[in-house]
């Protein structure tokens, strides 16, 4: 195994993260983890003790990046011990000095994208996807925070990820929202964050909240589950208060439905079952608005897989970190398990939605039924009348 | 004696047998195995081996017994005696993945487990009927988590369950472990059927299946020390519909500890001779019990459970069980004045008892250290003097103390906390030692009966009887000798881990 070494008279950050809450090394978290399922040698407990001992610095380069950082282990952790936060510090910590091999990162394209979008002047047109027919401004009180996702669909050929952006300005418009849809607009940095590359996420949480400030908006919706915890949760940490609420597309729509200002009206007949993301449930313990979505759209019938919630097991890649053989394991399973409750996987992250497309795009491990992921937003949007 | 593989030849030797043989195992940095839930230690193992069916389990001991190689069985390694610890030389066999996984090797969290009635002859759960007596036939690695998921559709679930449900049954039946259900079926070992065995000749390994019940339970609490347990059976029981069940609270309160444990000492007592339950489990009630913004401060039933006037303790009681069996409780109640008794539904006792299977593990900003995990009080008349010695000994320290009411006596579980710093874990240690000193006592029918399994304590608190029988039974399963050498040896001790943090 190779040794790796933080800088010299770096704080150890990660370990004092994990002493934060005790471990009492009762095995929970690796029963719970999926990594752990196919790769039995991976143990959040085990890199636990071994740190507490004094050798988190020697954590194999498996170790360090196979973790999803999906949160199962703390989720079902007695003391809440917060170890996707010990290894992502533990990748920073160590960022100097690893050598990393990621071939299944789709070349680094999601890193190399971060890293271009933290330069300064950058000319990007944001709104090109958008197309006819759906309202968009320069300004407004309402954002709507689109991603990665006008640059997703180059790479990821077997989504039309654009679909979810122009049914969330859909809807939106069905509810009076023109959103406004900057060319400022930044990578939100939660890769960059999650892989230990701080510099990069900082750069871009200021350069976003830079146009979010001067924007004099109230609201911003995002439909992507990564970029809701990063700018809810994160950038605070880093910049201070965004002076904006920042609102996951699905609690827009239940509160838009609750008001009386959206209406599904043309039913859409799908049994349908629904995934928790991770950033979006573990992360950001919001589980209840894509399932009020879901109940408020007229013939769609919700039938939930039985690890849901807290309990939900996670697409079976985080942040691009790891994405190999094993995964696909992951994901075979996961869809086995929806595919036995309904014929329509729905999740509310985008990423949920590209890689498990990518799973039933390539050559699944074991024959599967015919299923299709939907994004939540979209299936909103096919219940305008 | 087995020798173990500190020479470099055998461990190249297990080294190229594992790899030729495909069974997944990790060498070198192991500190990550350095125990178990114990947080005791005996140094770190030379290999771990992870073996996902009886064929790679024999092919295992097999190796083992041709090159005198020490095996120490896990399940998960959750156990609190340190029986799962494995010291330098020895091979740590991780039993998790024993049928529990597909062909590939990889564990499915989902699975539909197969029921057999008492002579084994498979059984459709769609058509039983709730006297029936069932079993599910299942690999070791499964965890009664596991298999009450896939129960609970059924409205079964499995009969005896450790409060940690993700222990494996097999670590549940080496350590004959009890809880949930143990008042009602008795300890784990009671509620096997039966189970295979990789054991060993002097020239190898055999696969026994053991049927005879009374052999299942001599076996029961082997400690790891006669083979790796394979498969078992082992006992379901239908789940009461709601209109059948009856869940109570019983809640005091005292600024005295000695007054509260004579009051409910008493009420026990009456209640094991009145009552027949599935589950009677307690705790004390203090402030870091559940986090501030845990959503059961808000239930509009038993949030008012976690609201606790300044300088007084709470101590709550929660008894399940079929309402023919329960009828007595609230008329023993109402003879307590002190006692306020109210039934509840399923999901609120369920709510309480997650609460409670946390309590033991859970702290803020704190590890919990055990050492003080299986007080057994015999006479429930003396549960105030044990409780009197338990808080004057842990005075000014956190931590509370949870337990089981079963019929034969109350088992008291406590766990201090420490800040995670070294120092700070060691003064916890050092109080658990006081505190055994003021409890372990025999006029006050304290016996530490270690219901997780006597462990590394096997030798020194075990009985001279159960040793002999421990004794036999590795004569007649293991006489190669490879499983645990180190049990049965009195000079054995674990070390506290916690002196080794570096944190």
């Amino acid at each position: 195994m190779e040794a790796l070494a933080p800088p010299a008279g770096a704080p150890d950050e990660a370990l004092r993260i994990l002493a934060q809450e005790g471990c009492i090394q009762c095995n929970k978290c690796t029963m719970n983890c999926p990594v752990h399922r196919v790769d039995v040698t991976f143990s959040p407990r085990k890199t636990i003790l071994q740190a507490y001992l004094g050798g988190s610095d020697a954590l194999s380069e498996r170790d360090l990046w196979a973790c999803l950082t999906c949160g199962e282990c703390q989720a079902v952790c007695a003391t809440e011990v917060p170890f996707p936060a010990f290894i992502r510090a533990k990748r920073e910590a160590l960022r100097s000095v690893r050598e990393r091999t990621a071939p299944c990162k789709h070349g680094g394209y999601k890193e190399i994208l971060a890293k271009i979008m933290a330069k300064p002047n950058l000319n990007q047109d944001r709104r090109g996807w958008i197309g006819d027919g759906l309202q968009v401004a320069d300004a407004g009180d309402v954002i709507y925070f689109t991603g990665c996702m006008p640059y997703l669909d180059g790479v990821f050929t077997y989504t039309d990820t654009a679909r979810i952006g122009k049914a969330a300005i859909k809807v939106m418009n069905a509810a009076g929202i023109v959103p406004m849809v900057s060319n400022a607009e930044r990578c939100c940095g939660h890769d960059a964050l999650w892989n230990g590359d701080r510099e990069t996420f900082e750069t871009l949480a200021r350069r976003n909240v830079e146009w979010i400030r001067a924007s004099g908006a109230k609201r911003l919706v995002t439909t992507c589950a990564e970029c809701y915890s990063m700018l809810k949760y994160e950038y605070p940490k880093v910049v201070g208060d965004l002076n904006v609420e920042v609102v996951h597309m699905t609690q827009l729509i239940q509160e838009l439905v609750a008001a009386g200002k959206l209406a599904f009206t043309k039913p859409v007949d799908l049994t349908v079952t629904y995934q928790d993301p991770c950033r979006l449930g573990r992360h950001s313990k919001e589980y209840d608005a894509p399932r009020a979505v879901l109940r408020a759209i007229p013939g769609v019938k919700l039938v939930e897989m039985d690890r849901i919630r807290e309990n939900s097991m996670c697409c079976g890649v985080g942040a691009y970190a790891n994405c190999d053989a094993q995964t696909k394991f992951l994901q075979q399973e996961r869809l086995e398990e929806a595919a036995s409750k309904a014929e329509n996987l729905v999740t509310a992250c985008p990423h949920c939605r590209i890689h498990f497309s990518c799973y039933l795009d390539g050559q699944p491990v074991d024959p599967l039924p015919d299923l299709k992921i939907i994004d939540v937003t979209d299936l909103a949007a096919q219940a305008l009348g | 004696m087995s020798a173990v593989a500190r020479e470099q030849g055998s461990i190249d030797e297990t080294l190229a047998f594992l790899r030729e043989a495909r069974i997944p195992h990790q060498a070198g940095e192991l500190l990550g195995y350095a125990t178990d839930g114990s947080f005791l230690t005996l140094g770190v193992p030379t290999l771990v081996v992870f073996p996902k069916d009886e064929a790679e389990c024999a092919a295992l001991v097999d190796h083992a017994v041709r090159h005198g190689i020490a095996l120490v069985p896990r399940g998960t390694g959750s156990g609190t005696a340190g029986a799962a610890t494995a010291p330098p030389g020895s091979v740590l066999v991780d039993l998790e993945r024993l049928g529990a996984c597909d062909a590939r090797g990889h564990r499915r969290g989902l699975f539909a487990p197969i029921v057999v009635d008492a002579r084994g002859t498979p059984a459709d759960l769609a058509k039983a009927g709730p006297d029936d007596e069932l079993y599910v036939r299942v690999g070791a690695g499964r965890t009664s988590d596991e298999t009450n998921r896939a129960l609970a559709g059924h409205g079964w679930t499995v009969a005896v369950v450790p409060s940690s449900g993700y222990s494996t049954f097999g670590g549940n039946f080496a350590t004959n472990a009890r809880g949930s259900g143990t008042p009602a079926f008795g300890p784990f070992g009671n509620a096997v059927n039966r189970l295979r065995i990789v054991a060993t000749t002097r020239e190898g390994a055999r696969v026994l299946e053991v049927t005879d019940r009374e052999e299942v339970r001599r076996l029961a609490g082997h400690h790891g020390l006669c083979g790796l347990v394979t498969e078992l059976d082992v006992r379901i029981a239908p789940i009461p519909k709601p209109e059948d069940m009856v869940c109570a609270l019983l809640s005091i309160e005292s600024e005295d500890a000695g007054h509260l444990g004579a009051t409910i000492g008493g009420l026990m007592k009456r209640v094991a001779a009145e009552c027949r339950y599935f589950a009677g489990e307690f705790l004390f009630i203090d402030e870091g019990i559940v986090r501030p913004d845990d959503p059961i401060r808000k239930d509009p039933v038993l949030g008012g459970t976690f609201v606790l006037p300044a300088g007084r303790r709470r101590m709550i009681l929660l008894y399940r069980g079929r309402k023919e069996g329960m009828e007595a409780l609230p008329r023993i109640a109402a003879e307590f004045p002190e006692v306020a008794y109210r039934e509840i539904t399923f999901p609120q006792f369920r709510a309480l008892m997650a609460v409670r299977t946390a309590a033991t593990g859970k702290a803020l900003r704190r590890v919990n250290v055990p050492g003080a995990e299986d007080f057994i009080i015999y006479d429930p008349a003396r549960f105030g003097d044990v409780l009197s010695r338990m808080f004057a000994a842990v005075e000014g320290a956190s931590g509370r103390p949870v337990g089981h009411h079963y019929p034969d006596g109350i088992e008291v579980h406590y766990r201090p906390q420490a800040a995670v710093t070294r120092a700070d874990i060691e003064a916890a240690w050092a109080m658990i030692q006081k505190l055994r000193e003021a409890v372990l006592r025999t006029e006050l029918t304290v016996e530490d009966r270690k219901e997780h399994g006597l462990g590394l304590a096997l030798f020194r608190d075990g009985s001279p009887s159960r040793h002999e029988e421990l004794r036999r039974l590795k004569a007649e399963y293991d006489p190669a000798n490879v499983f645990c050498p180190h049990l049965l040896l009195p000079e054995i001790e674990g070390r506290f881990i916690g002196s080794s943090f570096r944190v």
